[in-house]
């Protein structure tokens, strides 16, 4: 069995600790997976991709076409990585838009970036991430939050609540990474189930 | 990160390592003793990661000045009987060629493992060149993973291979393999010999023509018992069986296994070759055996394909090769691209063609941008503004670093950007042919100027280039990720280091005009720059000025890690005019513009370098948390 992640934003939103985090907990349970990223001249504030192949897979990349869950950190990001999602495919969207850090862009509307996973019919979930990241305590752990998220829909066998808060209780900032956790969580708990 | 999980021999950990520390555990565990390497993405990790461990293990570590001396360093290291690595990307590979080609007529004493990390598809690189062509033409044989999960055990067979023939071995990594995470297993070296000894041979090791006609006969010889050893390793091997035969090349494999599920195919032979050069003859005629066709995958360049084609016709035998005609020759390979080339092949329908669709959405760039506080911009602010006053055509030749950065609006002071040094050494050419209005501006910094650009620069005072030579001296190697080098002060480890000042190698290559100057104070700069031009005007030579200033994503991730506040500015709503300065022509990704096109300074991002207090014509950038001496002290 082979369950294909990408996960979509902007270098500096902790896109690669977020991967880390995710295949940690999965190794808690046994489960492999693979993590691909790029580093390099994405870092400096350019558009980055993660991927991560869980399970059975043997290479690195997350197919177009043929990835179970896109998890978009930023939402101009999160639409210029959809190519990769399955028609049956999850969306989890941070609820967030980081202008390009070059003069005079035009920016789409949140509307029109949200109406792509809309209008495919997929099924797409909006976490206010910079929000609860707040509410942890700084804007900076957005990224747990939506790990907080993706683990409460329970989509990936292996990645469950216990072995999750384990490995965010080894991380630097322990106290907000598992506030932001569990905000994100329940957040999807009372939201959307 | 802290999901070890410690299995029950407590010698074994695995551990979630990404695929560069992985090569950097093979070679600890390969007992590795002399370590040089010089930076480039994807290959910086592995020497990084050894770094780290060298206190503990005791092997020596360097960062050295280019990959010739890191290769050269470590070759002596092997030809004194120690165990060694070096490390570069691809086209460091192509500054290392000339010890490299020699290498293999001498052998060495210990083992000598030189990693090449390959950049397919040009994630941070210049090209795409295919690295096992080295290997092919200085006959050193070429091992790669099958997938990432084999990176650490490839990388102690990298070293066996190695002290077996007593012949270097190119282990070649892609920015994939290097750039994945995978669980591994990791255990305690058995043992680190970081000291050698010499014995006298110089018909081995001094390669007069005399000698070298000798050794030539040796290595043929060597790569013939090398090609007979491949046939025999696990890391080579035929899996299941059917009429048609996929050879795949490095980590392809991993690709191919994946494509066949895809296709529910299992009547297939493969023949996994991960230690492709020389091609392991005995075992690709094994796996011909009983077959109709053959397709090889290779990511770039037809290389086992030519190989194989070239075999068959040596043998007589007339069955299909294909390569090339279903995988594709540029940038890297994927599970869609590789699936497309199977599906084609194997005449059946490709299995992900339900994509969604993304119309009607105009998406906006995302390029890289230089970091808040990067002292590039003030340069490059500073550099357009004097270039502007004194009225001069500008070729910039740029350079490789952060700093290429500058070709992006609104700067756009990169007019050629070929290799490392190549900014001096272009501008060699053009001060001697395009006519005094233009003035050839090579735009070089710290960490490549010490890789290669004090030759050109003393070519441009000898044969009298006149030309203005810019260094941005941001103290580390900032693009790979603010790795020290000979200017820091700092060694690989970071202890203290003797520091080699760009201004004192500059006036001893004959520059006259030397000038430092600080990127965060914009007018001071500007005046600088624009007297070294007035300098190349009146006297006709080369003049060299020098910004300097700590690398800020550095100095604020210091700051981080020690608690240091990080002093931080805010726009006076009243002073500000909306002009846009600071955003459009300054473009500091914290200064961001509201609605009203009045400026916005986000304090998550600013590092409070205060170079936009000076460009503000309104003065409306005022701090909102001061300078303390602690941050000062961080800035060397
Ligand atoms: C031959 C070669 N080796 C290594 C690299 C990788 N690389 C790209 S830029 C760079 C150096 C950048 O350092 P510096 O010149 O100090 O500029 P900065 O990034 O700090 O602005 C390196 C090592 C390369 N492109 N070519």
């Amino acid at each position: 069995m082979e369950y294909n992640v990408i996960l979509a934003g902007v270098g500096g939103q902790g896109l690669i600790t977020l991967a880390r985090v995710i295949a940690s907990t999965l190794l808690m349970n046994n489960v492999n997976s693979i993590i691909a990223e790029t580093h390099g001249m994405s870092q400096r504030g350019g558009s980055v991709n993660v991927h991560i192949r869980v399970g059975d897979a043997l290479s690195p990349l997350s197919p177009v076409g043929g990835t179970h869950m896109l998890v978009g950190l930023e939402l101009i990001e999160a639409v210029r990585a959809a190519k990769y999602i399955r028609r049956d495919g999850i969306v989890l969207l941070n609820n967030y838009i980081l202008k390009p850090g070059i003069p005079g862009v035009k920016m789409p509307s949140r509307e029109e970036l949200i109406s792509v996973f809309k209008e495919n019919n997929l099924r797409y979930y909006i976490i206010p991430a910079q929000k609860l990241a707040k509410e942890a305590g700084n804007v900076i752990v957005a990224n747990i939050v939506m790990f907080g998220a993706m683990v409460a829909l329970n989509e990936i066998s292996g990645l469950d609540k216990s072995a999750a808060k384990e490995v965010l209780s080894g991380l630097r900032f322990k106290e907000i990474n598992l506030r932001a956790f569990e905000l994100g969580y329940k957040y999807v708990l009372e939201e959307f189930k | 990160m802290s999901s070890i999980k410690e299995s029950k021999e407590c010698m074994v950990r695995k551990v979630i390592l990404l695929g560069n520390e992985a090569i950097a555990w093979g070679a600890i565990e390969a007992g590795v003793g002399f370590v040089s390497a010089y930076p480039g993405t994807p290959s910086t990790e592995v020497v990084e990661t050894l770094a780290r461990y060298a206190p503990k293990y005791k092997y020596h570590v360097e960062w050295s000045v280019n990959e010739k001396v890191a290769l050269e360093a470590a070759y002596g290291a092997a030809i004194a009987g120690v165990k060694s690595l070096t490390a570069m990307k691809h086209v460091g590979v192509n500054v290392a060629a000339d010890p490299l080609s020699t290498s293999a007529y001498t052998g060495v004493e210990g083992s000598l493992v030189i990693v090449s990390a390959d950049d397919p598809s040009m994630w941070s690189s210049q090209n795409e060149q295919d690295n096992r062509y080295y290997g092919l033409r200085a006959f050193i044989p070429v091992l790669e993973a099958g997938s990432p999960y084999e990176l650490k055990d490839i990388t102690t067979e990298a070293f066996k291979l190695s002290s077996i023939m007593k012949h270097p071995v190119i282990l070649r990594s892609v920015t994939r393999l290097s750039h994945s995470r995978i669980p591994v297993e990791i255990r305690e070296p058995s043992e680190i010999k970081s000291k050698g000894s010499f014995k006298k041979n110089p018909a081995k090791y001094a390669v007069i023509p005399s000698h070298a006609r000798k050794l030539r006969g040796e290595m043929l010889e060597r790569w013939n018992r090398i090609e007979e050893y491949l046939n025999n390793v696990w890391y080579n091997k035929i899996e299941g069986d059917g009429r048609r035969l996929i050879i795949t090349s490095g980590y392809a494999y991993s690709y191919v296994v994946d494509s066949l599920k895809y296709l529910n195919i299992s009547d297939i032979k493969i023949l996994k070759l991960s230690g492709m050069i020389p091609l392991p003859r005995k075992l690709v005629l094994k796996a011909m055996d009983g077959v109709d066709e053959i397709l090889v995958v290779e990511e770039l360049e037809p290389i086992i394909e030519t190989l194989v084609k070239s075999l068959l016709y040596d043998e007589n035998i007339r069955i299909p090769v294909y390569g090339k005609k279903y995988i594709p020759q540029i940038g890297e390979l994927t599970l869609n691209n590789v699936l497309k080339g199977l599906s084609k092949w194997l005449d059946l329908e490709y299995p992900l063609s339900d994509v969604i669709t993304v119309d009607g959405v105009e998406l906006p760039p995302r390029p890289p941008v230089l970091c808040p506080g990067c002292p590039h911009r003030g340069t490059f602010f500073a550099l357009r503004r004097a270039v502007i006053r004194s009225r001069v055509k500008p070729v910039y030749a740029g350079d490789i670093g952060c700093y290429s950065l500058g070709i992006n609006k609104p700067f756009e002071a990169q007019d050629t950007i070929v290799e490392m040094g190549g900014s001096i050494g272009l501008a060699n050419g053009f001060s001697h042919t395009l006519s005094r209005e233009y003035l050839p501006i090579a735009i070089i910094g710290d960490s490549t100027f010490f890789h290669s650009g004090i030759t050109p620069l003393i070519n441009a005072v000898y044969n009298n280039a006149p030309m203005l030579v810019v260094v941005l001296d941001n103290r580390v190697t900032a693009m790979t990720g603010n790795q020290p080098h000979p200017g820091s002060g700092y060694n690989a480890i970071w202890e203290k280091a003797n520091e080699i000042k760009i201004e004192d190698i500059a006036r001893a290559s004959g520059v006259k005009f030397v000038k430092v100057f600080d990127p965060f104070k914009i007018k001071e700069s500007e005046k600088v720059i624009l007297e070294a031009i007035n300098y190349i005007k009146e006297n006709n030579e080369v003049a060299l000025v020098i910004a300097k200033r700590a690398c800020s994503l550095l100095v604020s991730s210091m700051a981080r890690r020690k608690g240091i506040s990080i002093p931080t500015y805010k726009v006076d709503l009243d002073k500000c005019t909306g002009c846009g300065i600071c955003y459009n022509a300054f473009t500091c990704p914290a200064i961001i513009p509201m609605e009203d096109g009045k400026a916005y300074i986000d304090e998550s991002l600013c590092v409070g370098c205060g170079e936009c207090v000076e460009i503000c014509p309104f003065k409306a950038i005022i701090p909102s948390k001061p300078w303390t001496t602690e941050y000062e002290s961080l800035w060397w």
